[in-house]
């Protein structure tokens, strides 16, 4: 299967999406006009690959400095697709990255996960 | 997917109710299973408007936060550019008086000091000395004077500056 690239800009993140490595990168600010055109792609290759039924653990990991409100529902539908993946048998953890001090982006990442029954790492970076 | 944005999924499950009522006969069974289905969905959205809610209220809290350290970091710009413009305009207007002062300095012994010697004679050092000392003393008036009109200009400038950046940019503030 293809793996998904798309390189970030100002207003949308960058997305590393290696179907080999079975990891799954979701980086930057997300502020898109159209949130749901830049998502679309990310929603339709998930669907795709839950159907290669991969069998090394999948890891999805979000590191989002900025994400506006219609970002906030797609990353909610991103994890329904591969909370239900994971619902299906499938070994998949999600990791939530925020910056140390960050406590807005920390909490943010409680609030997904306490929606999900997916595996669900909150993880400290610390300031370069 | 396109006018529904983010919500085409939800838009879809309303039209699917909306369907299902349209019906004209409906089994009390069915009824029971739609509103089972309904009161799912129902649980969903109210669960995603939360999620979106709090999310949407953290984010708005991080930018008031980096919003807040930009106006510390802009005062803080404006302080030190200030001193800058102060030490610049008090260093032009130290040499101004400088060459005020030597100025001064040349007419009063080329000048001043030949015609007290020629009104009163020779050997009248007190009254060129006197006018040497008036000099002295003017100095530090010269260099307020100078740094105040310095300043006064300085401020204009950042001022017509800043009106053209506001007309060549105007979404800036």
């Amino acid at each position: 299967m293809d793996s998904l690239k798309i390189t970030g800009t100002s207003h949308t993140p960058d997305v590393d999406f290696n179907a080999e490595d079975c990891v799954l990168s979701l980086k930057g600010r997300s502020t898109p006009e159209n949130s749901i055109e830049f998502y679309r792609p990310l929603l339709e290759w998930l669907d795709s690959y839950g159907e290669t039924k991969p069998t090394k653990k999948t890891n999805l990991n979000i590191r989002l400095e900025y994400f506006n409100t219609s970002s906030s529902k797609c990353i909610l539908d991103i994890f329904k697709k591969v909370n239900g993946l994971y619902k299906n048998g499938m070994d998949v953890v999600i990791n939530w990255y925020y910056e140390e001090e960050d406590e807005d982006m920390e909490e943010a990442g409680e609030d997904y996960s306490d929606l999900l029954d997916v595996p669900f790492e909150i993880v400290m970076m610390e300031e370069e | 997917m396109g006018k529904k944005g983010v919500f085409e999924k939800e838009s879809a499950i309303l039209d699917h109710i909306q369907n299902f009522l349209e019906k004209d006969t409906v089994k009390a069974e069915e009824y029971k299973e739609e509103i089972n289905q309904i009161s799912r969905y129902y649980e969903e959205l109210l669960d995603q408007a939360k999620l979106i809610t709090k999310v949407s209220d953290r984010l708005q809290n991080k930018l008031n936060n980096l919003n807040a350290k930009l106006n510390d970091k802009n005062i803080e710009l404006q302080n030190t550019i200030d001193e800058l413009t102060k030490a610049k305009v008090g260093r032009r207007a130290t040499t101004i008086a400088l060459f005020v002062a030597v100025g001064l300095f040349l007419l009063s012994e080329g000048l001043v000091e030949p015609q007290i010697e020629s009104y009163l004679g020779p050997g009248n050092f007190g009254l060129g000395l006197a006018f040497k000392g008036v000099i002295a003393l003017l100095l530090k008036p010269i260099e307020t004077l100078s740094e105040k009109l310095l300043m006064k200009r300085a401020l204009k400038d950042a001022e017509s500056k800043k009106l053209q950046d506001q007309k060549l940019n105007p979404a800036t503030p």
